[in-house]
């Protein structure tokens, strides 16, 4: 399982929410009302959550929860998910069904991982009116013998690993056995750092920094820091730190970039300005035309500022 | 009684043309990137720089600030002041811990990452020049403090941070 292609599939859909201006906060949630791969969703919705989930159970397909935080709308993506959207109070109750339906629609063609696994419930399920308690046994994919396993290995204390904010997050080691369900080192996780452990392992693409991770998962990055160093200690992932990450070889260039209409622009410019897309410096393009450097430029000149930028960028240098 | 304010910025405060500082600020770290082994090590270097360039400013306006920064806190405000004179911009916001240990400084429009996008050296703290004047103004006023670069629009991230941490 890809769980880095997943996890881009699935942030390409939520970004939807993420900046749509009336959604306060969502999550990817499971049967029994675990937050998951959640974004500023209030903790206080949970409990209502988990109690509609357990009265609706596998029968929901899209319902609304008034809360006081606004409205709750839960949809179920497949057989193990729900995605939970919690909208501003003012929006219609119509639109904030509709936008929710559109993301799960687009949310059933990704293919989602199995949930984490379950750590013992301790926060109350508050009671609606409706709870028929013949009905709130487990649904049918939680590992029930997990409520009941005590977990006694105290998770290893952290020790001072040299971690910061600007280190790539690798995968190591035991990647696969902490984001398998039921392993100890599973549950260690878990009881640790509950889900943000499982969130920054899902998030942690072997491109992002620490920094990086923290601010996709909008999650304080001294927490984010916490995780990773434990993990690390536990050689679940292992950092790139910047004394390893080469420098030679690079160097910053200014790389002219248009980005305006080009049939608006004088035909005796159109040549060099349709070389200009960012990847190469304005003498390559005048080697490529074969005309002088300063024929190049004042071809660029009247769009500068305006439908024609310079970008600084790092390349490595030709030797 | 000296001029503040805008009028100030404009009549009083001295300036570089913005192309001439970013072209020279491009041209040092393209120096110290094919001078260096790692990126750490230009890290390094740069604060170094900035820790220099902090003492020249110091030196520069002790004399013209009025109230100077008794408590770690209080250094949020003068910085902020010493960052608009030099940049002419505020930092976009400031953060104080409760403890008042920790400091962050941000801005979302840092005149040193303008229109530098850099993809390839993931750790590189492309303006940490600042934490290095920050660095400056902590040891010569007397307080210990780790200074560093937490995030950095040039590599990618929403906004420059700049952190203040106090030792004790």
């Amino acid at each position: 399982m890809r769980l880095g292609a997943i996890l881009l599939e699935l942030e390409r859909v939520l970004t939807k929410l993420k900046f749509d201006d009336s959604v306060i906060g969502y999550a990817l949630i499971t049967n029994d009302g675990q937050p998951f791969l959640s974004f500023s969703l209030p903790d206080q919705v949970l409990p209502q959550i988990k109690g509609t989930l357990k009265i609706h159970r596998e029968g929901m397909k899209l319902v609304n929860i008034m809360t006081g935080e606004g409205i709750v709308v839960l949809a179920r993506v497949d057989l193990k998910w729900v995605l939970a959207v919690l909208f501003s109070p003012e929006l219609q109750l119509g639109t904030a069904l509709s936008r929710t339906k559109d993301v799960v629609d687009l949310l059933k063609e990704v293919t989602l991982p199995p949930p984490p696994v379950l750590v013992e419930e301790d926060e109350p399920v508050e009671e609606i009116e409706l709870v028929d308690t013949s009905i709130v046994a487990p649904p049918p994919v939680m590992e029930e013998e997990e409520l009941d396993t005590i977990v006694t290995e105290e998770p290893a204390a952290p020790e001072e690993v040299n971690v910061f904010h600007g280190c790539v997050v690798h995968r190591g080691d035991r990647y696969r056995e902490a984001m398998t369900l039921d392993s100890v080192l599973n549950k260690e996780m878990k009881k640790a750092y509950s889900n943000l452990g499982v969130d920054i392992l899902l998030t942690a693409n072997e491109k992002m920094t620490v920094y990086k991770i923290a601010e996709h998962l909008a999650k304080p990055v001294e927490r984010v820091l916490d995780v990773v160093r434990w993990c690390v200690n536990e050689n679940i992932v292992n950092v790139e730190c910047p004394d390893e990450q080469e420098a030679s070889q690079k160097e910053i260039i200014e790389l002219p970039l248009f980005e305006g209409n080009i049939d608006k622009a004088k035909k005796e410019h159109r040549s060099v300005l349709q070389l200009c897309d960012g990847r190469r410096t304005l003498q390559e393009i005048a080697t490529e035309l074969g005309i002088p450097y300063f024929q190049a430029l004042q071809s660029t000149l009247p769009y500068r500022g305006k439908t024609l930028k310079y970008i600084r960028t790092d390349k490595l240098t030709r030797s | 009684m000296g001029v503040k304010g805008k009028l100030g910025w404009t009549l009083k405060t001295e300036k570089v043309s913005k192309v001439l500082f970013q072209a020279s600020y491009r041209e040092l770290m393209n120096l110290l990137m094919s001078t260096s082994d790692n990126v750490n090590e230009i890290n390094h270097k740069m604060i170094d720089i900035g820790f220099r360039v902090g003492e020249t400013l110091l030196m520069d306006y002790a004399d013209k600030i009025r109230e100077h920064a008794v408590s770690f806190d209080q250094f949020a405000k003068t910085l902020q002041l010493a960052y608009k004179v030099n940049s002419g911009q505020e930092f976009t916001s400031i953060y104080i811990s409760d403890d008042k240990k920790t400091i962050k400084f941000t801005d979302a429009d840092c005149p040193i990452c303008e229109g530098v996008v850099i993809s390839d050296m993931p750790g590189l703290q492309y303006c940490a020049l600042v934490s290095g004047v920050f660095n400056a103004v902590m040891k010569l006023r007397g307080f210990t403090a780790d200074s560093f670069q937490e995030s950095c629009k040039a590599l990618g991230d929403g906004a420059c941070t700049w952190t203040l941490i106090l030792k004790e």
